[in-house]
């Protein structure tokens, strides 16, 4: 059963990735209180911690290149284990569509549309990527690589502009926070931006050429967006300093301070240009997977019939999740890596685990039954 | 007994009637189309006639000819579409003074017609023909048709020559440098100016009749090899689908065949100008050829077609590559500049520097309109002032212009209707639109999309507008190919943003031309050697 037919070129897969987790470091709140000045060493840590993670993500991927991660768990665990397993990956990616969108509505409703209640932006972006979404993927993931260039050349120009008020001394002391909020933000960073890669596995099977360079171009956009994210935090640490850890979007604030001739003084529209954008993209990957893992959950032959239920679904799930941004911030910080560390890390893991041994047993039994011919 | 007999009479009667009705029925122009050529002459020549009917510029001119003048013969044309001199010199006068048919006469009638055929008609085109319908066809398109008594076909010999336009400097497309050639209404120049340009064996001209009324010629022109067969036999196919009555102009086709009836952007290209076409289709593209359009369409087309001149490629590349870009810039003000003043001006004032913000307010105190109100009305005007100047004829139009533009605008700004702002904005939007004349038409609708959207949400608004464009472009399909592939950076981007040299551009578009897909082997920059003068 093949709910989507529709192909994407590795390219298109390795930038989705680059501005899915790109579009995370807009809302890099959560690690700077934690962390302060050294959050750019949690950057290089979490790269770190995650090699071994996207090695889960790969090799499940090659081990069922024709499946989405909801056929892998029915495969895995049998049919009712496998129904069970899903059920926490669906409820995942439907949270993380919701927090996404509700982060698009907060922004929006903070710096743009002050007077507009949150509910007719969250609505009409649900619309719009609900739009997109009923194209397909082809759609969904059409305009990466334009987004990537976008988004690449006006962090240059954001750096060059700020170039004058950025203070590197803001960067010392380096190796001075207790060892206990290191491990915090590396834990945050590899669940929050990082981990959310395991929603490619529902994508995977619709790459071209998968069969040859789908590791490289999974590695290749997770260090091209980890680069990315390095940088945005050295500009914000360097041109913030101390006030980084008072301040709900970093980037935001700092983009504000910038200045250009001095007439050009506003360019953090830039950055609300960006955040539209980017959270257009990751909303849409997101709510797509969402959709397409219940219709391979119930064995829908299409998704399309799901996209209204599931869209009304969101708007009241991203209405009613939080009851402020502070919750939310607490929270992002507090619990959800917990939660997400389990899907993400966790369960990926064990049913890479049960699959080889499946594979092994399966492998024994075939050489006995061979044996016992003989 | 009586009764009976009665019976039988009425019977019989009701049978000759019905098959009275029966014979009369033969008579309608479906079933006498379908009869063949008798070889009576005068029998054929009634069935003429009554499919015909009694039109004055049809000519019936029965004549005898042969060495005794003993054979009766008839040509069938109409005035206006033949031409004369070819009839008399070239069919009349070699028949009546011609030859003599006497010993061939009394061998058999096919054979003279034989004769008459090889060695008496000064033309290069002479078909036979044995159907009466296929007889008026050839007619109705400007041949001439030889009927003679005791032959059973009709001779139909090629005297097409008609008053036609000349080859001349098309008005839409005019360009500085390049070829100043365009296409006329004329089927037969249109393909010789394709075919003089593309000298390979290889450029097909399939040939296709479309409209029941009008008979359109419409021809398919590929080069074979190149163009992808997919692409070409789905053009065919739909081009057969077509089932209308009449073909006026490629317009019509375009609008039978496109890909996205419901969408604003067009999917098939179109163009004025055959170096446009003979380049379009030598990247693999399928052009069709209309009779009486001399607007030639190419498909599949790509949104970044809208975006290259002729001309970018017979200038060298740095300056090409800058007007391209200035294209894509003039493209994005022409649907978003009002937007975003609107924008700007009613919900993010802060954005706006300080002293441009105060001469804005200065601009606008006193106009009793709201901004989008302001916007609207003059994006309106603007619309009604381009479709007035094109309609008009052309000494009046540059007045109804002037009027339009400087008295009015001058006069509302004075008045205090509208602020000087805005009109300097719509102004800058209507000279945009210009640059990019393809998407001049989805332009006008996208901008006042964008308007509603920025005055009602803003920044936001105009994010949404200009996303939910995106969608709609990424979900376009031009025959298979998608519409926007270029500009999405996973195509063939050697001609899409900047234009590389021409020895720099080594491929054909990826997608449109499967086969053959290497343009040139240059790939390096020509580098001349300078051969000095030998002295012997």
């Amino acid at each position: 059963m093949k709910v989507e037919n529709a192909k994407i070129s590795a390219t298109q897969f390795m930038f989705s990735i680059v501005i899915f987790i790109r579009s995370s470091s807009l809302l890099s709140a959560f690690f700077f209180s934690i962390t302060k000045q050294d959050s750019w060493l949690i950057v290089l840590f979490g790269t770190v911690v995650c090699i071994p993670l996207l090695w889960v993500y790969v090799a499940l991927a090659k081990q069922y290149p024709d499946k989405s991660l909801i056929q892998i768990n029915d495969e895995v665990f049998g049919r009712i284990g496998g129904k069970i397993v899903s059920v926490f990956y669906i409820w995942f990616f439907f949270t993380l569509t919701t927090l996404n969108l509700r982060d698009l509505g907060g922004f929006v409703n903070k710096s743009i549309m002050i007077l507009t209640p949150n509910t007719v932006i969250i609505s009409i972006f649900i619309i719009l990527c609900a739009w997109s979404v009923y194209y397909g993927l082809e759609v969904v993931t059409r305009y990466s690589i334009v987004f990537t260039i976008i988004s690449t050349a006006i962090l240059i120009v954001s750096i060059l502009a700020t170039f004058n008020i950025m203070n590197f001394e803001n960067f010392l002391p380096i190796f001075h926070q207790p060892v206990n909020s290191y491990i915090h933000g590396t834990h945050i960073i590899s669940t929050i931006p990082f981990g959310e890669l395991v929603v490619f596995l529902m994508i995977a099977p619709n790459v071209e050429g998968k069969e040859k360079g789908l590791a490289k171009y999974f590695y290749g956009g997770f260090f091209i967006a980890a680069l990315l994210i390095l940088l945005v935090i050295l500009r914000d640490t360097a041109v913030l300093g101390n006030m980084l850890e008072f301040l709900s979007l970093p980037s935001f604030e700092a983009l504000r301070l910038a200045t250009l001739f001095e007439t050009i003084s506003h360019i953090e529209i830039l950055f609300a240009v960006l955040l539209i954008l980017f959270l257009f993209f990751k909303i849409s990957i997101l709510f797509y997977t969402s959709i397409l893992a219940v219709s391979h959950f119930f064995k829908i032959k299409s998704y399309r019939p799901l996209i209204l239920p599931a869209s009304a679904l969101i708007v009241v799930y991203s209405i009613t999740i939080f009851e402020n941004v502070i919750m939310h911030t607490t929270i992002s910080r507090g619990t959800a890596p917990f939660f997400w560390a389990f899907i993400e890390m966790i369960l990926p893991f064990i049913t890479l685990m049960v699959s080889y041994i499946k594979k092994a047993i399966k492998k024994a039994a075939g050489s006995s039954k061979e044996a016992s011919a003989a | 007994m009586f009764n009976f007999i009665t019976k039988k009479l009425k019977y019989g009667l009701r049978r000759a009637q019905e098959s009275k009705v029966e014979t009369a029925d033969v008579k309608s122009n479906k079933e006498i189309e379908e009869l063949p050529i008798t070889g009576r002459l005068s029998a054929d020549l009634e069935l003429t006639r009554k499919v015909m009917g009694t039109s004055s510029d049809i000519k019936i001119h029965e004549f005898r000819y042969g060495t005794n003048s003993e054979l009766k013969g008839a040509l069938i044309f109409i005035d206006g579409l033949v031409n004369s001199d070819m009839l008399t010199q070239g069919i009349l006068k070699p028949l009546i003074l011609g030859k003599n048919l006497n010993s061939y006469q009394k061998e058999s009638i096919a054979k003279t017609l034989d004769t008459v055929k090889q060695t008496i008609l000064c033309s290069g085109d002479v078909t036979e023909k044995h159907l009466i319908g296929e007889l008026v066809e050839s007619v109705l398109s400007g041949d001439t048709a030889f009927l003679s008594e005791g032959f059973d076909k009709a001779l139909i010999i090629s005297t097409k020559g008609w008053d036609k336009r000349s080859i001349s400097e098309p008005q839409t497309e005019s360009v500085v440098r390049g070829p100043r050639e365009g296409f006329t209404e004329n089927f037969r120049t249109n393909t010789a100016l394709l075919r003089r340009r593309i000298k390979s064996p290889n450029l097909r001209m399939d040939h296709l009749t479309i409209g029941e009324k009008t008979d359109t010629n419409v021809c398919v022109a590929y080069i074979e090899g190149v163009a992808d067969p997919g692409i070409v036999e789905t053009v065919k196919a739909r081009l057969k689908s077509i089932s209308a009555d009449a073909i006026l102009d490629t317009g019509y086709i375009e609008q039978y065949i496109e890909d996205h009836p419901f969408s604003m952007f067009p999917t098939i290209g179109y163009s004025e100008k055959p170096d446009v076409v003979t380049a379009r289709i030598l990247e693999g593209r399928v052009a069709i050829i209309a009779d009486g359009s001399p607007f030639v369409l190419t498909a599949p087309m790509l949104f970044i077609e809208s975006f290259q001149s002729s001309e970018d490629y017979y200038i060298r590349p740095f300056h090409a590559s800058m007007i391209r870009i200035l294209r894509y810039l003039a493209f994005f003000i022409s649907i978003s500049a009002p937007a975003i003043f609107i924008a700007l001006t009613t919900f993010h004032q802060e954005l706006i520097p300080t002293t441009l913000l105060f001469t804005i307010a200065a601009a606008r105190e006193g106009t009793p309109f709201p901004t989008f109100l302001e916007a609207i009305i003059l994006v309106f005007s603007f619309e009604i002032l381009r479709e007035a100047g094109i309609r008009l004829p052309r000494p009046v139009g540059q007045a109804i212009s002037i009027v339009g533009a400087l008295i009015m605008g001058e006069a509302a700004v004075s008045a205090g209707l509208v602020g000087a702002p805005m009109v300097i904005v719509v102004a800058i939007t209507a000279v945009a639109s210009f640059a990019v004349p393809e998407q001049t038409d989805s332009a006008a609708i996208m901008r006042i999309i964008l308007l509603i959207l920025a005055s009602s949400f803003g920044g936001f608004g105009i994010a949404v507008g200009f996303l939910g464009i995106l969608i709609h472009l990424a979900s376009l399909k031009s025959f298979g190919i998608p519409y926007c592939s270029s500009l999405t950076f996973n195509h063939n981007m050697q001609d899409s943003f900047v234009r590389m040299p021409l020895w720099a551009m080594t491929k054909r578009p990826k997608g449109i031309a499967n086969e053959d897909i290497i343009r040139n082997d240059m790939q390096i920059p020509p580098s001349p050697v300078y051969q000095p003068p030998s002295n012997e």
